[in-house]
């Protein structure tokens, strides 16, 4: 009778390499997980989710737009509901991969024991980190899919080409918010602290010119409000949308760069200190 | 392939210690665990069999001194290691959004196996553990016991060399128990080496070969169920209650029957080859109990006697 | 030293049935109000740090934007204009909180509901238990709120006891409403997130609180007669600029129309579910 078989084979195969005490080379069994809880009744609160930029864009671009008019924003003029779409994007992008890796991240580690399970088998740490994070960008595409689907249909997108650069760039966004989430979220303790990473995302959030122009600021407060990141995900997706290209893109993607690489140190850091130590 | 060549030591721990601070919860323990053995670890809530559980199923790095899983050391490997190991934890960690048949795939996944195999084997574990009527129920709606069977039946889909159980039957009703009993029977008859703390002494006795019986971090005493019960108590055991006042009293007159006594705060032990005498000496003397039993000697009176304290407390 | 056995005295002698009968709900609200005043810090900075930021960014950066192209709104200043629909949102948003988690906390997840059910204390009493508290968070939360409004120069200090009665009744009647819906749910929150983003979001959204109605189409402004906010909104307009409303008494016959359902719906529910 042979005990060895398929599981054991992969995890020798992978023996010795770098990174083998935390890595089993599948993180995508973890997002598969996810996909399958779809099914259930989570399966229509993932679809809320993208309702709720569209009907912000739509109480917004007309009620607020028809008292505001036109936008006057780096010498173009366009409609309210044209200029506050791209920031919606990403602001929806933002806050789908935050909910996923603070609340939904949080019930799996506290409450449902999820993490115990999957590291009782060979799965490492890094795994269950890339595997979620990963699973967090998913949502932000299929989000940003799902509202720039809806925001063509009203007619606003600027081209087709740019609104498919818009969508990588959420993605992106959801990517780095993801990662920065989750390795909050691997420190918090309780619930009330959960609520304090939601309050403290609501000033980003009416500050970062999603609603008007930073050109209102005095420029101390511009240059402090750049620094942010949902700021450099609104400037990144308006930029991709407008089809606005420059060298300034790639200093965006390196904030974000930096945004993802520190967020998987340090959730694989906290995992492995909660569960392996 | 299992080759007789494979080293016959799956587990060796040596100097074993684990402290959180100040808090010591395993004191430096030397146990070796043979292939194919059933090896329990025996004793009370906190006496430090839950976090040497932990350290071998590799997901607690320990303090200081050695420890060999398979031969490798499970703070290096520890994915290597785990993906021989099953392990049934205390509490069952099921993924309740799950159904049942999901669990079992998505843990499988989980060591890459393929799906392909996984729709097979996990036909064999429902059959195992009872619930192929329940494949589509989520697992939240399922019974503590299913549960249980459930988690267990998961902790088998890699097929382990080691099941690591975690006071396996906690909470389940007695049938449930010997039907569990039965089935680790079985996995060891094919060769697999179970390792299971419990609080349980009928358990231990059941189910180990061989069992350390732990308290406070430390190992007290190590041996076969009834080399313990031999060396560590008597053949016998006469149970009797005086009511909570009049126990003191009776404990001074009872000095001279048996081989000793244990004053229990609701009941006194009387060790003895033979109870019924020992019953008979004790009424002779005019004492009248308000109940009486006499009963085999267990792993119970064993740590009784090793600690000065009951097991369940 | 006493010990459990020899100061026994027995129920019968110990336990005056009068007395819960007629306190229950003022224990059950104090139980909450121990509950989560654990969290009074984080309570209080998003009391006040709510207000702050969206008066500074909508009502001051938003309003400068509007004030350029529009001048007044609903004759007023934006910052006159969205002020007391901010208030009214902040008291609904506050009811909401107190009437939705912690039921299914109460009947399924903590099972707390049936541990007080289990003293002498019945299920009309644990849901006025839970009125009486959610009433004393809208009361603390409007009057920090209006005290930042005025001192935002959005709020006349004569308004304040008006709009402050006002957010009460407004979080009484759809704290009500709420408060039964979610004593149906058995288990999944999924369902209590679901209207969360498909009711109470939107009618954040579409209740006249940041625009003017009449900017909407006209199958907008009808649905929003079904807004209890809306209805609040309107009537803390009233009362805070003096804008004259013709519909004021259906304003309050709606709300509290919205209340008695909700309460008839809420009492039964919770007597129901402790009793299964």
């Amino acid at each position: 009778m042979s005990f060895i078989n398929a599981a054991i084979a992969l995890a020798e195969r992978r023996s010795g390499k770098l990174g083998s005490s935390i890595f089993a080379g599948r993180p995508g069994t973890v997002a598969e997980r996810n996909l399958r809880t779809l099914k259930s009744s989570s399966g229509l609160t993932f679809v809320a989710g993208f309702v709720e930029p569209v009907l912000f864009l739509i109480a917004f671009g007309y009620g607020v737009g028809g008292m505001v008019g036109t936008i006057t924003d780096h010498g173009k003029t366009i409609s309210y509901a044209a200029y506050i779409m791209p920031a919606l994007l990403a602001t929806s992008a933002m806050n789908g991969a935050i909910f996923d890796s603070t609340w939904n991240v949080y019930f799996k580690m506290q409450f449902a024991k999820l993490y115990q399970g999957m590291l009782a088998t060979s799965l490492g740490t890094l795994d269950v980190a890339l595997g979620e994070i990963g699973w967090a960008m998913f949502r932000g595409f299929v989000y940003a899919i799902g509202f720039v689907t809806v925001v063509g249909s009203l007619g606003l997108l600027p081209s087709l080409g740019g609104a498919l650069l818009a969508i990588v760039a959420a993605g992106i966004v959801a990517f780095a918010f993801a990662s920065v989430g989750m390795g909050i979220t691997s420190y918090v303790k309780s619930f009330q602290q959960l609520d304090m990473i939601t309050f403290l995302l609501l000033p980003m959030f009416l500050f970062s010119g999603t609603l008007f122009p930073l050109s209102i600021f005095p420029e101390w407060a511009q240059a402090l409000i750049n620094a942010l990141p949902l700021r450099q995900s609104i400037d990144l997706v308006r930029d991709c949308m407008n089809l606005n290209l420059s060298w300034s893109l790639f200093s965006h993607l390196t904030y974000f760069a930096v945004m993802i690489i520190g967020g998987l140190f340090f959730t694989t850091r906290r995992l492995t200190a909660l569960f392996l130590r | 392939m299992t080759k007789s060549s494979e080293p016959e030591l799956v587990i060796r721990a040596k100097g074993l210690r684990k402290t959180y601070g100040d808090f010591v919860a395993v004191a430096g323990i030397d146990f070796e665990v043979k292939r194919g053995e059933a090896f329990g670890l025996l004793g009370p809530n906190g006496a430090g069999k839950s976090t040497t559980m932990r350290m071998i199923t590799s997901t607690l790095q320990r303090t200081e001194g050695e420890l060999q899983i398979l031969g490798k050391d499970p703070d290096k490997f520890g994915p290597e290691i785990r993906a021989h190991l099953g392990v049934v934890p205390q509490q069952d960690n099921l993924d309740r959004q799950l159904t049942v048949w999901e669990n079992i795939l998505v843990y499988g996944r989980y060591f890459g196996l393929s799906r392909k195999f996984l729709k097979n084997k996990i036909e064999e574990l429902l059959a195992f553990a009872q619930l192929e009527d329940k494949r589509n129920v989520k697992s939240e709606e399922l019974s503590g016991g299913m549960k249980r069977r459930l988690t267990i039946a998961r902790g088998l889909v890699n097929e382990p060399e080691i099941l690591l159980l975690d006071e396996p039957t906690t909470g389940l009703d007695p049938q449930a128990r010997h039907v569990l009993w039965d089935r680790l029977f079985r996995l060891k008859e094919l060769g697999v080496t179970l390792v299971l703390t419990t609080h349980y002494m009928d358990e231990a006795e059941q189910l180990c070969d061989r069992l350390i019986v732990m308290d406070k971090g430390q190992i007290m005493a190590e041996g076969s169920p009834a080399q313990l019960i031999k060396d560590y108590s008597s053949k016998e055991v006469l149970e009797v209650r005086f009511g909570s006042t009049g126990n003191a009293d009776a404990a001074k007159k009872l000095q001279k029957i048996g081989d000793r006594i244990e004053v229990l705060p609701d009941r006194i032990l009387i060790y003895s080859e033979n109870g019924e005498k020992a019953l008979e000496q004790l009424t002779k003397m005019g004492l009248k109990p308000v109940t009486s039993l006499v009963r085999r000697s267990s792993l119970e009176d064993v740590f009784l006697r090793l600690t000065g304290r009951t097991l369940v407390d | 030293m006493s010990d459990v056995f020899t100061n026994w005295q027995g129920a019968a002698k110990l336990v005056d049935p009068r007395k819960p009968a007629r306190w229950g709900s003022i224990y059950v609200a104090l139980a909450r109000g121990r509950e989560s005043f654990k969290w009074w810090l984080p309570m209080l900075a998003y009391g006040v740090g709510h207000p702050v930021l969206y008066l500074m960014s909508i009502g001051i950066g938003l309003g400068t934007l509007v004030s350029k192209n529009l001048g007044l709104v609903d004759g007023v200043q934006y910052l006159t204009f969205l002020a007391p629909a901010l208030l009214m949102a902040s008291a609904l948003q506050a009811a909401v909180d107190e009437t939705s988690f912690v039921v299914l906390q109460g009947f399924s997840w903590e099972k707390s509901f049936h541990a007080m059910n289990q003293t002498a204390i019945g299920g009309r009493q644990i849901a006025n238990g839970l009125m009486l508290y959610a009433m004393f968070r809208v009361l603390v939360n409007s009057i920090i709120y209006a005290v930042i409004l005025v001192f935002f120069g959005a709020l006349a200090w004569a308004a304040i006891p008006g709009v402050i009665l006002l957010s009460m009744l407004l979080g009484l009647c759809w704290g009500f409403v709420f408060l039964a819906f979610s004593s149906y749910i058995n288990e999944e929150a999924d369902m209590l997130i679901l209207v969360m983003r498909f009711i109470v979001a939107p009618m954040f959204m579409f209740s006249g609180t940041f625009y003017e109605l009449k900017n909407m189409p006209e199958l907008v402004q009808n649905i929003a007669w079904a807004s209890p906010l809306w209805h609040g909104t309107e009537l803390a307009r009233s009362i805070s600029y003096g804008s004259p409303d013709p519909y004021t008494f259906w304003h309050y016959v709606i709300l509290i129309a919205y209340g008695v359902i909700g309460a008839s719906f809420a009492y039964p529910q919770f007597m129901k579910r402790l009793s299964r």
